[in-house]
């Protein structure tokens, strides 16, 4: 992919910004010239995010369990509750970053982000409807109706369509202007306390939090369980069919870590600091080779480098990614329809 | 060379696929990418006749399985891809790729017509043997949201899972189900359970011949009383339905339904 491809052809339109993430980054994974950015596209991309029609009862969006404001998580949601409230079985992960992310979902079940949205759509736990339904509902909608035309140049919405504007809106939710980056390009300083954090976390987490999207976008075993035969989630295991992999999970990107409590993939814990602790702590077949010396104790951090750390991954707040209105719900994208969520949608929080 | 051969093709695929899936190509040329010369291609025609045994299929009739169980079909859909031809030379010519959704039952006008696909972009020449996908290859499968036959609103696809390389749903007295009815939509696109299979076939004494504004026809029979047996025998009452997920048990019957698909013979 040629990086020509991703920057949008007309970066003086200041409503859009052509992708261009900050050149400390990698290149993205995601294919963009099977989907390049279009302001249309974008912007039908956002309505789709934030409209419960793509739930059965039009009370779940995607938004309700992806809030900007906690960068793209289920803020106080252990597990994420979806349509009559119905608990699902895992932590809802941030949504930054994406376009560098090669496989969804904590155990990388799902292999390309445009096909992502059917998982929820279609669990009975989250959104609980069926794909061709849905596609009845847009195309009867008369605002989507016009705007798809007007963006895809079809008679009808398809999934294809659908999916391909999801899928631009997610790429977009790029997150790398935070106190970090800026100090990276030379644009502000880190205090004595960040500065060390940042060190420690290059000597004991960047094996796995690595690079500058502070993930490997690989699999471990934590070892945060003494039983990991007892568990009914098996991570990994449920896509790669290895027992090696059981109970292994994708590496959590540690950018705006600091708002996206509860953590892990199970959201077991709201401390910071216990669950940097926790890693290495029960050891297993699957625990991860490096972890294995923390065995009993977990990982070897005192709790004043606990604090650096955490001082470092305040750093790594992004709040262009958690106020930027671009990736907003605006009630204008809907006129003349209201976004006010119906009666029986008082079950949603 | 060979590498470079085949995603010479895959572009050419992708061309291929901006104009309506069927359509001849209207240059009706394709330039070589190893001698960069102007090659002719037509297209070729896949006729799928499906039978039971001896007996013609139909929808809803009763059939027996070599388990004695009496069976009604109401859905047969498979997925054909990744078509080679073989050459009198024994080497094989990589089709650009096309996906065709095969529906046993086709529509209402027509409930009991064999279907057949078209497979464009065919190199003028000789042909003496077929191989072909039953299913979706993985690549294809893992890049991103699809339309045409590969659309997920035809309910083949299941994110987690990939296409189903088929599904075979009906009705049978033997069947464990409160609604006695059997359903085997098969999953299972990647190792350790893949469930899509080559099929190879040659032609024997018959050559498919490939030309210019010419259609040539190879028809198969597809005995769907292969679906329970060879090499496993497969009861109803013991096995009403399979799950959305990769396993032994979707492997296991995609090797069955390998030896559904018998090359007849061919109209040129
Ligand atoms: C009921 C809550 C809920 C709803 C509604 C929901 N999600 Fe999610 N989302 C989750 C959870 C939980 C996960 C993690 C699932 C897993 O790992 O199995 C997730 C994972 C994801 C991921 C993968 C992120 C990664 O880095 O792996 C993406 C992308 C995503 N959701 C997008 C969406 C979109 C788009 C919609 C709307 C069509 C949506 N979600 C609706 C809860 C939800
Ligand atoms: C062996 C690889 C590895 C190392 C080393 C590692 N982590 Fe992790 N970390 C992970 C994985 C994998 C998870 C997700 C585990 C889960 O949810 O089951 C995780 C989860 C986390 C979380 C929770 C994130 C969330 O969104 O839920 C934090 C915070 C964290 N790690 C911080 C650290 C810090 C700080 C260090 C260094 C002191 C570190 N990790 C070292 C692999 C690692």
């Amino acid at each position: 992919m040629k990086d020509e491809n991703v920057v949008l052809s007309d970066n003086s339109n200041k409503n859009i910004p052509g992708f261009a993430p900050p050149a400390h980054f990698p290149k993205p994974v995601y294919d963009f010239s099977g989907n390049t950015i279009d302001q249309k596209k974008f912007r039908l991309g956002r309505m789709l995010f934030y409209d419960p029609i793509l739930s059965l009862d039009s009370c779940i969006s995607c938004g309700t369990c992806h809030q900007q404001s906690v960068a793209f998580t289920h803020l106080n949601h252990t597990v994420s509750h979806g349509i009559n409230g119905l608990p699902g079985s895992r932590n809802s992960p941030t949504l930054a970053n994406l376009a560098w992310s090669p496989q969804l979902m904590w155990d990388g079940g799902i292999p390309n982000l445009e096909i992502q949205p059917l998982a929820p759509i279609e669990n009975h736990v989250e959104m609980g409807d069926k794909l061709p339904n849905v596609l009845r509902k847009l195309n009867r909608h008369p605002l989507y109706s016009t705007r798809f035309k007007e963006a895809f140049q079809k008679d009808s919405i398809d999934s294809q369509q659908m999916l391909k504007a999801l899928a631009q809106f997610m790429v977009m939710l790029v997150s790398g202007n935070s106190k970090y980056d800026h100090y990276l390009q030379g644009k502000a300083t880190l205090s004595n306390d960040e500065l060390e954090g940042l060190k420690i976390v290059k000597e004991k987490c960047a094996s796995c939090h690595a690079g500058e999207l502070f993930t490997d976008f690989a699999y471990h075993n934590i070892g945060l369980d003494s039983n990991i035969l007892d568990i009914s989630d098996l991570g990994r295991e449920t896509v790669t069919k290895r027992k090696q992999d059981r109970r292994k999970f994708k590496t959590p990107s540690l950018r705006n870590m600091a708002v996206t409590k509860p953590y892990m993939h199970d959201g077991r814990t709201n401390d910071l600091k216990t669950c940097i602790k926790n890693h290495g702590e029960f050891d297993s077949p699957n625990l991860d080779s490096q972890l294995k010396k923390y065995i009993g104790t977990g990982i070897a951090i005192s709790d004043e480098e606990c604090m650096k750390v955490n001082a470092f991954i305040n750093t790594l707040t992004d709040p262009t990614l958690l106020t930027d209105t671009l990736f907003s719900l605006r009630t204008t994208d809907f006129l003349p329809y209201s976004t006010k969520p119906a009666k029986h949608c008082d079950y949603v929080h | 060379m060979k590498k470079f051969l085949l995603y010479s093709w895959m572009f050419l695929a992708i061309a291929a696929c901006k104009k309506k899936a069927d359509e001849p190509n209207p240059a009706n040329t394709i330039i070589d990418p190893e001698t960069g010369q102007k090659i002719k291609i037509g297209n070729i025609k896949l006729e799928f006749e499906h039978v039971v045994g001896n007996a013609a299929f139909q929808i809803n009739t009763d059939f027996l399985n070599s388990s004695g169980e009496t069976f009604q079909v109401s859905t047969l859909r498979y997925y054909i891809s990744n078509v080679k031809l073989k050459k009198p030379d024994g080497s094989f010519t990589v089709i650009p790729k096309t996906y065709h959704l095969v529906n046993a039952v086709r529509n209402n006008a027509n409930l009991n017509a064999s279907p057949i696909i078209t497979i464009p972009n065919v190199p003028e020449g000789n042909y003496s043997g077929i191989s072909f996908l039953i299913g979706v290859d993985s690549v294809q499968t893992e890049s991103g949201a699809q339309t045409g036959d590969l659309s997920p609103d035809l309910g083949m696809l299941w994110v987690w899972e990939g296409y189903s390389p088929l599904e075979f749903i009906g009705k049978s007295a033997a069947s464990k189900s409160s609604d006695k009815s059997f359903s085997y939509q098969i999953f299972g696109y990647k190792e350790p359970y893949n469930a899509s299979q080559i099929i190879s076939c040659d032609f024997g004494t018959s050559l498919l011949m490939a030309k210019q504004n010419a259609a040539p026809i190879v028809h198969f029979k597809v005995d769907i009383l292969e679906f329970f047996q060879t090499p496993k025998t497969i009861s109803i009452a013991n096995l009403s339905s399979t799950v959305t997920k990769a396993n032994e048990t979707n492997k296991m019957l995609s090797e069955n339904y390998k030896d559904m698909f018998r090359f007849e013979h061919i109209h040129n």
